[in-house]
């Protein structure tokens, strides 16, 4: 089997030809960059670019090195078709909640209409406002359910980001990773000048992995800083809530508001906007990964909570809860920054060890056990009176 | 005052080197595979340490990235027997109008440098620290001698009468072989004239092979022979007339002339050279030509890969612990660079690499079976070409081009990513490639590279 199929010959390119397109392409560009303000006049008086000098010829050939348009990427993206392969679902119409709905749907469509008819049988005026306020209940809601949508779909397209992404690291180009990278800046809410400065150390030859590190340790570590100074305060606000609550089930009502609450606003740092349908699905996602993907995490980090409980078991019951709360609750936030983040962390960027020591140099929660080790001491110096 | 400074010195360096605070890198490399042109880059890149924009030019280099470094500057030689790297005349040349290629290096020579960084330590806080960096340059040609280190004048010229079976096959050795035949090995008397014109057709002979693209040129000084040329010690021969074992045993005395001068070559010229540049390096770098290897056909790409085989058997790896440190250093990290990646396209790099890849392989496991670390990459450390995308036939190229108007932008082919005959065929017909001229070197500006900040990060990276 002979091998050079795959290898290409070298060639060399007739000059004007080779300035032709060259500079009508670094033009473009450059007018992309301009607010796309090419129209085919520009491009005429363009073609006419040969008789540039060097030093203005070179910087249209900068140019021309990394296109970072839109369309310009050759990778691929996973479509939804791939993934409901993947995940199986079961049709819609065989769910009784969706017939259920469907019912008081009907139900609630004949009460409107009964509703409306006795009140126009009653006067017209009446009938008319009636009308009207229904009519405008019925697009809030239909307004809302749009919204809604929105935010299941941004979920739908981080996703697809994330899938590109890692097709990327695997086997991208810097160009490609450009694309992808603005995308990620947009989403999150990176000011352009500070994108600007991280795509002008990206070389076209650079390797799309290597682009997407740098845009990790460049423009996602205030981010990440963010969310994971978010998931510590949160989880400490917690431990130090169970700890001296008094009532058990006080305790839960207020973690499980607390750590949706904690939820919405990490999924809000990566630039997710959760309206409520949204909300439900990202719940979903980050218990199913507590569950199912929580377990490899959790398998590596056993070992240190055996010594963990066997160190909380000298502290008094309310604290040792408290603090188990607080770390718990640390996990609900690693699963949720994995959920959303738009880049799957690295071990660096992102783990349980980190957070758990962040939560337990936590001013308050140093505050609490400080004030336990006093309490202890206060009782022991009671029973030495005694 | 000069003892008492000497002294100082040596304490310093003792100090420096018991801190880890010392780098001795060497730059492995056969001749015109790039390494003035890496150095002149790489100490180009160290001066601007410590400059804001370095992280727009090295993003990959973390402590550019970190802006943990201070600054960097060349330190007057400390050693007076050795000169130091031409370092401001390879910038003059390569900023001149039109710019030129720094000059090939014909001489061993040093650049010490001396880079500041802020270090985070538990105990001091954000502390300044100063690491020593110390680059040898010599002629690629020379490297190759380091091989006899090991070979006995007899082993030496059985090695020769081997060789001449291969490399006799592409550069015909005939003149010098029939002018060696005049010599009479079993006369009282040496013919002084004949030996002479021998020695001055092997060198001849010696340096075509070396233009054909062979690298185990032996020995190094008989091509390049800097202040040694015309000196008894570059006049003698492997004796390839016939068996080796046959004369010795016939006390002959222009074998022992012979004998006596290649002893003083390899223990004055060769052990010398080893101990300056390679007896106590930290770190290395390999160059390797690739597209040279490729271009020269099948016998000297598997020449260049064994030159590196057996190369390498002579630098000792393994992880540093305080007294290897100080008194017999290993080699803790290497690097495999396919040098002049300017030459292919960007899309053309991973194919470079694996075949960088496929010809180090051998030296890349002894180096693991040792324990060092090492890594392999493409680099240019002097870029001359950009890279664009070109339309042609509907397809998508990325061609090169180069500064300068005169040069017709270029697509130089496919490199193959491992060696076999077809692909080496095809890559010899159909692989463009055109004579490089440098890029001017605007004043305040730093040299253009590819990939020199990975190279940094692996080199510098742990100790930053």
């Amino acid at each position: 089997m002979n091998d050079t199929n795959k290898l290409k010959k070298g060639f060399t390119i007739d000059d004007l030809a080779f300035k032709e397109q060259i500079i009508h392409n670094s033009q473009e560009n450059q007018y992309q960059h301009e607010n796309k303000k090419t129209t085919s006049q520009d491009n005429q008086t363009l073609k006419a670019g040969f008789t540039l000098d060097k030093s203005k010829r070179d910087s249209l050939y900068e140019k021309a090195e990394i296109k970072v348009n839109e369309e310009g990427s050759s990778m691929t993206s996973t479509d939804d078709e791939q993934e409901q392969e993947e995940m199986p679902q079961t049709a819609f119409y065989s769910s009784p909640v969706f017939w259920g709905m469907l019912l008081v749907l009907a139900l609630a469509s004949c009460q409107t209409y009964a509703y409306v008819y006795a009140a126009f049988t009653q006067s017209s005026i009446m009938g008319t406002i009636v009308a009207i306020g229904f009519l405008v209940v019925f697009f809030m809601l239909l307004y809302t359910t749009y919204k809604e949508f929105g935010a299941v779909l941004l979920l739908k397209e981080s996703d697809k980001t994330r899938e590109e992404i890692k097709e990327i690291k695997e086997r991208g180009k810097a160009k490609d990773a450009l694309v992808i990278t603005k995308k990620l800046a947009r989403l999150t809410k990176v000011s352009d000048s500070k994108y600007n400065v991280f795509a002008k150390k990206i070389a076209p030859n650079f390797l799309g992995k290597e682009v997407i590190d740098l845009y990790e340790s460049e423009l996602m570590v205030n981010i990440d800083k963010r969310a994971v100074d978010l998931v510590i305060k949160r989880s400490a606000e917690n431990g130090v809530v169970v700890a001296l609550s008094p009532l058990a089930w006080l305790d839960m009502l207020f973690t499980l508001m607390r750590s949706l609450k904690m939820i919405r606003e990490i999924s809000e740092i990566y630039g997710h906007k959760c309206g409520m349908w949204g909300r439900v699905q990202l719940y979903r996602r980050v218990f199913k990964n507590l569950i199912f993907i929580g377990m490899s995490d959790l398998a590596t980090d056993a070992l240190l909570d055996i010594i963990g409980t066997n160190t909380l078991k000298r502290l008094s019951a309310n604290l040792a809860q408290g603090i188990s709360a607080a770390i718990f609750s640390t996990r609900l936030g690693y699963m949720a920054i994995k959920a959303v983040r738009p880049i799957t962390p690295g071990k660096n960027t992102l783990s349980l060890g980190m957070l758990r020591k962040g939560v337990l140099t936590h001013p308050k929660i140093k505050q609490l056990i400080l004030g336990e080790g006093e309490r202890e001491k206060e009782r022991a110096r009671a029973r030495e009176k005694e | 005052m000069s003892i008492y400074s000497n002294v100082s010195d040596s304490l310093i360096e003792g100090a420096s080197l018991l801190f880890d605070k010392k780098l001795r890198i060497a730059i492995t490399g056969l001749s015109r595979g790039g390494k003035t042109a890496l150095i002149t880059s790489l100490v180009n890149h160290i001066l601007s340490f410590g400059d804001s924009s370095l992280a727009d030019s090295l993003p990959r280099f973390k402590a550019a990235l970190n802006n943990t470094l201070l600054s960097g500057e060349i330190l007057a030689p400390n050693d007076l027997e050795i000169p130091q790297f031409p370092y401001h005349a390879a910038i003059d040349a390569l900023s001149a109008n039109p710019p030129k290629w720094p000059e090939p290096t014909d001489g061993i020579s040093k650049i010490t440098l001396k880079i500041k960084y802020k270090s985070k330590s538990l105990l001091l806080g954000n502390n300044i620290k100063t690491l020593y960096l110390d680059i040898w340059d010599y002629p690629g040609e020379w490297l190759m001698d380091l091989m006899l280190l090991d070979l006995e004048y007899e082993d030496f010229s059985r090695f020769y009468s081997k060789r001449l079976e291969l490399i006799g096959k592409v550069i015909d050795p005939g003149p010098w072989l029939n002018e060696g035949r005049k010599l009479d090995f079993l006369s009282n008397t040496i013919d002084d004239h004949t030996l002479k014109a021998t020695v001055a057709l092997f060198k001849e002979w010696l340096k075509k092979v070396k233009e054909y693209g062979f690298a185990m040129t032996l020995p190094g000084r008989f091509i390049l022979p800097g202040a040694l040329e015309g000196t008894p010690i570059l006049e003698f021969l492997p004796y390839v007339w016939g068996d080796i074992g046959n004369i010795t045993s016939k006390n002959s005395l222009l074998l022992k002339v012979l004998k006596l001068r290649y002893d003083g070559y390899r223990e004055k010229i060769v052990k010398r050279f080893y101990k300056d540049c390679f007896s106590k390096i930290d770190r290395q770098i390999v160059l390797v030509d690739c597209l040279k290897a490729l271009k020269g056909g099948k016998e000297s790409f598997f020449d260049i890969n064994e030159c590196f085989d057996v190369l390498m058997k002579h630098f000792n790896y393994g992880q540093n612990n305080l007294v290897t440190r100080l008194f017999a250093p290993r080699i803790e990290k290497a690097i495999f660079v396919a040098s002049k990646a300017d030459f292919v396209t960007n899309d053309e790099h991973g194919n470079l690499l694996s075949l960088l890849n496929s010809m180090i392989k051998q030296s890349a496991i002894r180096i693991r079976a040792q324990g060092s670390i090492h890594e392999s990459m493409v680099l240019s450390a002097v870029k001359a070409t950009k890279c664009v995308d070109y339309h042609k036939e509907n397809e998508l190229y990325e061609v090169l081009i180069t500064p300068y108007e005169d040069d017709a932008p270029f697509y130089p082919g496919s490199v193959p990513p491992t060696w076999s005959k077809e692909s080496m065929d095809f890559f010899k017909e159909h692989f463009k490639s055109i004579e490089l001229r440098p890029p001017r070197l605007e004043f305040g500006n730093n040299i253009a590279q590819m990939n020199l900040d990975l190279l940094l990060n692996f080199l510098l990276g742990d100790k930053l």
